[in-house]
């Protein structure tokens, strides 16, 4: 249901974020606010998984601050569990959970029945018993969504989330992210897709630093993607602008 | 019927092959259980290591006349700080245990070769089922239901550090540390060289056999229970030594399942 009035639910100010004090990106202030869709556009290496790795907690701001009024979720671009890794859907979803729990806590009966509400409204019930390594590419990224929501997340952070799909499954979960918008649900998705950042709310241009923020038709001109972009922002055919092809790089540092 | 039940029961009438085999059968158990983990999180040269690291504790407790568990649990943590100041040189974290761990095994034997040879050595290293005395037992009635509270409290965050796949040294480090109470603990029944079978071979099996991390911590467990029953009977009637039988029907279900469905790790 769509709510009736927009909170802000992030608020990012002057915020200066990297790697063992080596700053990587410069200059970030935006605010985000219940509902919103906001497309983190850049190309590799401009910020945006360092973005998504500070606002989750996993990177200290190196200066500047942040504040979220809600839970956030991450769904990483690193999805690292082996295909032999003896969890289910089911598990990672209650997995999900235990960051709401305290450490001496073990998950029960409310958090496998919220476990199980994520799934289903991600679409993945009826996969519950499945081994989280043979989920399709776009299931696995469903599922990890549906961890997040288990876990009360209000704002998720999905850093390349259609890296790798095929166009049933971003299909199915660009649909997914457009139902969690009307709930409600902030989310803040890393992606390379330029048609996909205008049919949404906001956009942040990353290179570095903050090229640019605010609603689409204001943001995806030439002059801003060329400065998001550089040489690499490709012009099609019809005078239209395509951003650089996605290359799966290893974003440990 | 009645005969071959007679039969199966007949080592157990001993009160020495009962009290040896009830701690078999728990610490084995607690063993298998934790092997899991050592299995998924790929662990088992740190499993091996850890009981060879011990070896110099254990023959110098020999030596003095101390308690074998007393000297292993010392062997166990001067095998950890020298792993952990091996790291400090090696960057490769199998290399650093190779380091440390090599010149440890190499001490325990100057020590155990240097003189005459100390009583208990040969248990020490190939373990002594019967040698259980109530004490043992006591210890494993109190050791394994701990282990398994720390087991079933940490489990889902275990499971969890596997899902994410972010390094975990802190989840890393319990288990490592879980993995050397079962080790001390099984040293005595089954040798500091034998317990690593325990702890591998029922978890390696029960990888194989189930689909999600619980019931493959009850199956190696199960397995690793009967692999102590099971190896005791054998070695009664056929008058081998305990220890050994039972880390060879430990490893066995594994040998076998790796025959009869090679498929390796599951992708």
């Amino acid at each position: 249901m769509q709510p009736s009035f927009k909170e802000t639910t992030v608020t990012v100010e002057e915020l200066n974020a990297g790697y063992d004090g080596v700053t990587a990106l410069r200059g970030v202030d935006f605010a985000a606010t219940t509902g919103e869709r906001i497309a983190l556009l850049g190309p590799n290496g401009g910020g945006k998984s360092t973005l998504i790795r500070t606002l989750s907690g996993e990177l200290a701001p190196i200066s500047g601050a942040f504040n979220a009024t809600e839970r956030i979720g991450t769904v990483s671009q690193r999805d690292s569990a082996r295909s032999d890794w003896p969890a289910t859907a089911l598990d990672v979803a209650i997995c999900g959970t235990l960051d709401s729990l305290p450490w001496w806590r073990v998950p029960r009966r409310a958090q496998r029945t919220a476990a199980l509400e994520a799934l289903d409204a991600v679409g993945l019930k009826d996969m519950a018993g499945k081994r989280f390594g043979e989920l399709s590419g776009g299931q696995r990224r469903r599922a990890q969504v549906a961890a997040a929501l288990a876990g009360g997340a209000k704002v998720l952070l999905l850093d390349e989330p259609f890296a790798g799909l095929d166009n049933v499954s971003s299909e199915r979960l660009e649909a997914l992210i457009a139902d969690l918008a009307r709930a409600g649900t902030t989310l803040l998705v890393a992606t390379h897709d330029l048609d996909q950042a205008r049919s949404w709310e906001k956009v942040l241009c990353l290179n570095g630093e903050q090229i640019a923020f605010g609603p689409p038709d204001d943001v995806l001109e030439k002059d801003t993607l060329r400065k998001t972009f550089g040489a690499d922002l490709l012009e099609i055919a019809g005078g239209g602008l395509m951003a650089p092809p996605h290359h799966h790089h290893d974003h440990e540092h | 019927m009645q005969n071959a039940f007679q039969w199966a029961l007949d080592p157990w009438q001993s009160p020495l092959v009962a009290r040896g085999g009830l701690v078999a059968i728990l610490v084995g158990a607690s063993a298998g259980a934790i092997g899991c983990w050592v299995v998924l999180r790929d662990l088992p040269y740190a499993a091996e290591s850890l009981s060879h690291g011990m070896f110099p504790g254990l023959v110098g407790a020999s030596l003095l006349g101390l308690p074998i568990a007393l000297g292993g649990l010392v062997g166990l943590v001067i095998a950890a700080g020298a792993i952990t100041a091996a790291r400090r040189w090696v960057t490769e974290d199998g290399h650093a245990v190779a380091v440390a761990i090599t010149p440890l095994l190499g001490l325990g034997a100057i020590l155990a070769l240097s003189g005459p040879v100390p009583p208990g050595i040969g248990d020490s290293l190939f373990g002594d089922v019967l040698a259980a005395n109530g004490a043992d037992l006591a210890a494993a009635l109190v050791l394994a239901p701990i282990l398994l509270i720390v087991l079933h409290g940490s489990h889902w965050r275990l499971l969890a550090a596997g899902i994410s796949g972010r390094k975990t040294r802190l989840m890393d480090g319990l288990l490592l540390c879980l993995l050397a109470v079962a080790t001390a603990a099984a040293a005595r029944s089954l040798g500091a060289l034998l317990a690593v079978a325990m702890i591998i071979g029922p978890a390696a099996t029960a990888r194989r056999l189930t689909v999600r991390a619980a019931p493959m911590l009850w199956t190696a467990a199960l397995i690793a229970g009967l692999s102590a029953a099971i190896g005791i009977e054998i070695s009664w009637h056929a008058d081998l030594a305990t220890g050994p039988t039972i880390a060879i029907c430990a490893i066995i279900p594994a040998g076998v399942l790796a025959i009869v469905k090679p498929s390796g790790k599951q992708t």
